[in-house]
């Protein structure tokens, strides 16, 4: 299936694939793929840093919707669902992370900026790579809040929807997070 | 409520997160990365216990939102066309009660004028009227319909030769010679 075919398919569209037996269900996940692999990939990477592990947590994440979606009742939006997928995933994945790592915070935090200054993905420079750092200090919450606006720049009210908070509440979210930042950036 | 743009928001809240943005994107993913995503989820469902298609719920395919607007789409053009033929039936109703004939029987050849006037007076606005001009107009004997008399106090307009000379009998010589 075409790049250009599958951004036009509607969600209704893949979903009767999906549900249509064995016959229709691998062109359903191929669909689905073709619509939203990249965009929860990039949502995976602004929370997990680095293309190896946003690639291993995506893996995972596409393997739970091949075998979740049998359980997906239509109650919110496609993507909605595939978001709070991967975004626990990669929550989950993180935490595992720290526990094998045990090593102290400001290790941690150097370690990112070293890693990221190494990594052939990522093609910033010193601060865009502390930027990466101090956004991972971030409270979950915030972190989330954070990457979607600010890297995505999503409508406060579509987070609304996909985060189910409140809209005075996300930018509450975000404003907090952008002065954290910067006050992490002038230390 | 006005979305508020990410670029005005931040140059209010950071200058600084304001010109790291301008800078762009600095994350890569390496060439093809997604043509060949497919492939690796595929062998990591093989690896993990194969392919197997997952059940679907009866529940999600018999009553998904898709057949749902189905069903209701039907059932409102049901509802409509049972609608549409109900009227129909009642109106025809009110007309039976009010003529001296039953929808069953079949009206006489031959009417008196009385009832024929009658049954017209009753059902006055049933008529076409051009059908009822051209039925007075067409003089036939059944309907013996006379032109309304007229009132008694209608302006003539015209004078016949008779009042001409009556008019004149009551004239003097000298007014007559005024009028010449």
């Amino acid at each position: 299936m075409t790049a250009q075919r599958t951004a036009i398919i509607s969600d209704e569209e893949i979903l009767a694939l999906l549900r249509g037996g064995e016959r229709t269900f691998e062109r359903g996940f191929r669909a689905l793929l073709g619509k939203y692999q990249e965009r929860i990939y990039w949502q995976i990477r602004r929370l997990v840093t680095f293309h190896e592990d946003a690639d291993d947590v995506l893996q995972n994440t596409l393997v739970k919707v091949y075998r979740g979606i049998g359980q997906f009742e239509g109650k919110s939006a496609l993507f909605t669902w595939l978001y709070r997928i991967a975004t626990n995933e990669a929550i989950t994945f993180l935490q595992q992370k720290a526990r094998r790592a045990s090593v102290s915070m400001d290790d941690e935090d150097n370690t990112i900026v070293s890693r990221l200054q190494a990594d052939e993905w990522f093609d910033g420079d010193d601060i865009q790579a502390r930027l990466q750092k101090h956004i991972a200090q971030l409270p979950e919450k915030q972190r989330i809040v954070f990457n979607l606006r600010y890297f995505e720049e999503m409508p406060y009210e579509e987070m609304s929807v996909l985060l189910d908070t409140s809209v005075g509440a996300l930018k509450a979210s975000f404003h907090h997070a952008v002065k954290k930042i910067e006050t992490a950036f002038a230390q | 409520m006005k979305k508020e743009n990410i670029h005005e928001e931040l140059e209010q809240l950071s200058p600084l997160l304001f010109e790291l943005k301008k800078q762009g994107e600095v994350m890569y993913t390496p060439p093809d990365y997604f043509e060949a995503l497919e492939e690796k989820v595929y062998e990591k469902l093989e690896a993990e216990g194969g392919r197997i298609t997952p059940p679907v719920s009866p529940w999600t395919v018999w009553f998904s939102p898709l057949r749902l607007s189905v069903a209701a789409a039907l059932t409102a053009v049901v509802v409509s066309v049972w609608g549409f033929l109900q009227p129909a039936q009642v109106a025809q109703a009110p007309v039976a009660a009010a003529t001296p004939f039953t929808l069953e029987e079949e009206a006489p050849v031959t009417l008196t004028s009385d009832v024929a006037a009658t049954y017209i007076k009753e059902n006055i606005l049933e008529f076409d009227e051009d059908a009822l001009l051209a039925a007075y107009l067409e003089e036939d004997e059944d309907f013996d319909i006379q032109p309304a008399p007229a009132k008694k106090n209608a302006k003539k307009t015209t004078t016949s030769t008779d009042d001409l000379e009556e008019i004149l009998d009551d004239l003097t010589d000298e007014e007559l010679e005024d009028l010449l």
